[in-house]
């Protein structure tokens, strides 16, 4: 129905994947469009916050300091310590630098004048799921022997001969294939997905309050819709960022344990 | 989030019962990624071979044998313990 | 507008598979807040039902796009 009124002419163009292709904001290079300074910023920011929340380590803790702990001991006690269990120390680093990355790229999404999740584009989820997925085949490889490796995640034991044949394939699949994918994808689409909502109420609201004077008064509705559906997304930008490391915890959980 | 207050004490129970209930998250993850690999690869194999077999029912028995793979090792890996 | 009436169907058909998870899951949690010692007994139960239920949506979104 929308594509007709567009055809008609000036009707309301719905949000589209297009809204997610940014111009260079300098140069003719893909390296200088706004995720890619999203990015950045969210590495300074991180940096600078835990760098100031570090410096000055006190027994009685200041309001930052506070804020800083709260958030790698949140890192470090549900994700670390009961997911991956005694050797757990030495994946906090790796965890804990994914966990805040994602979050703070997901949420300036509702961060007023960003406003663009920078994990709705499928690149970002993509490479840093490569580093979760290198990193816990580089430790199971590394436990185990590549041999032994590929001997437990692809025949489990206590199974007729002629059966490994529909199974391994589909074994294999699962861990080579689709659990790097879902990872990507979930936080790609919850991101993509949100945005895309965020954007159709918005744009929306200012359609309405370009038309006549009656119908100025509904966009009243639409903005107060987006206002409560950015608390919404609020809400699944954490939710996300706490599954994609708590799904990396596990993955590297089952990878130090002793058999799969 | 966790209070720092709760990391000092440690209780175990509770701690495994967390746990537990972080690794059963994951294995419902686990199992969505069985079905769906499953799916994939025998659906594919049945679609290629409707492709040069020039059939077409194949590609409803590669689906059938990968959702019953799925679930033979959903059933293996998960529930038969 | 273009496309294809089978995306519609996989819409109608997803809702059953949604549903039996949500009472699944409740079922299960329900169990579990009543009798905490009870969680083994449960766990294969509810992993068996959400992967059927799960199943069945997934073939729908594979015929979906096969057929």
């Amino acid at each position: 129905m929308s594509a007709m009124l567009n055809r008609s002419g000036a009707g309301f163009a719905p949000p589209s994947s297009a809204d997610f292709d940014f111009k260079p904001i300098f140069g003719n290079s893909i390296f200088t469009t706004k995720p890619v300074f999203l990015c950045f910023l969210s590495v300074i920011l991180i940096a600078t916050f835990f760098i100031l929340s570090a410096r000055k380590a006190a027994i009685v803790p200041s309001r930052l300091q506070f804020a800083g702990e709260s958030v790698y001991g949140f890192v470090r006690g549900t994700l670390g310590e009961a997911v991956i269990g005694p050797e757990f120390m030495r994946f906090v680093p790796f965890l804990f630098s994914l966990f805040t990355f994602v979050l703070t790229n997901n949420l300036f999404g509702i961060v007023p004048f960003l406003q663009f999740p920078t994990m709705s584009r499928i690149g970002f989820p993509i490479s840093i799921t490569l580093c979760v997925y290198v990193c816990y085949h580089w430790i199971a490889i590394r436990k185990h022997g590549f041999i032994k490796y590929m001997k437990d995640v692809c025949f489990m034991p206590g199974i007729p001969a002629p059966v490994y044949i529909i199974l391994t394939p589909v074994e294999f699949a699962t861990y080579f294939v689709t659990r790097p994918l879902t990872l990507a994808m979930r936080l790609f689409a919850n991101m993509f997905a949100g945005h895309l909502l965020l954007l159709i109420f918005t744009l929306g609201g200012e359609y309405l309050l370009k038309s006549g004077a009656l119908i100025k008064i509904f966009s009243l509705f639409s903005f107060t819709f987006a206002i409560g559906l950015s608390f919404f997304e609020f809400g699944i930008q954490c939710l996300q960022a706490y599954i994609f490391t708590l799904l990396t915890a596990l993955y590297i959980a089952g990878a130090v344990a002793d058999e799969h | 989030m966790a209070s720092d207050g709760d990391k000092g004490k440690s209780s175990l129970p509770n701690n495994n019962a967390k746990a537990s209930a972080i690794r059963e998250d994951g294995a419902f993850w686990s199992i969505f990624a069985y079905l769906i690999s499953g799916l994939l690869f025998w659906g594919g194999m049945g679609a290629l071979a409707d492709h040069f077999l020039n059939t077409s029912f194949l590609i409803l028995i590669g689906l059938l044998i990968g959702l019953s793979a799925g679930l033979g090792l959903i059933w293996m890996r998960f529930i038969r313990q | 507008m273009t496309g294809t009436l089978n995306l519609v169907g996989y819409g109608l058909s997803a809702i059953g598979p949604a549903i039996a998870t949500g009472m699944i899951f409740a079922a299960y949690i329900n169990g579990v807040a009543r009798q905490p010692e009870a969680r083994s007994i449960l766990q294969p139960i509810a992993f068996l039902g959400f992967a059927l239920a799960e199943a069945l949506a997934l073939f729908g979104l594979v015929l979906a796009f096969v057929l």
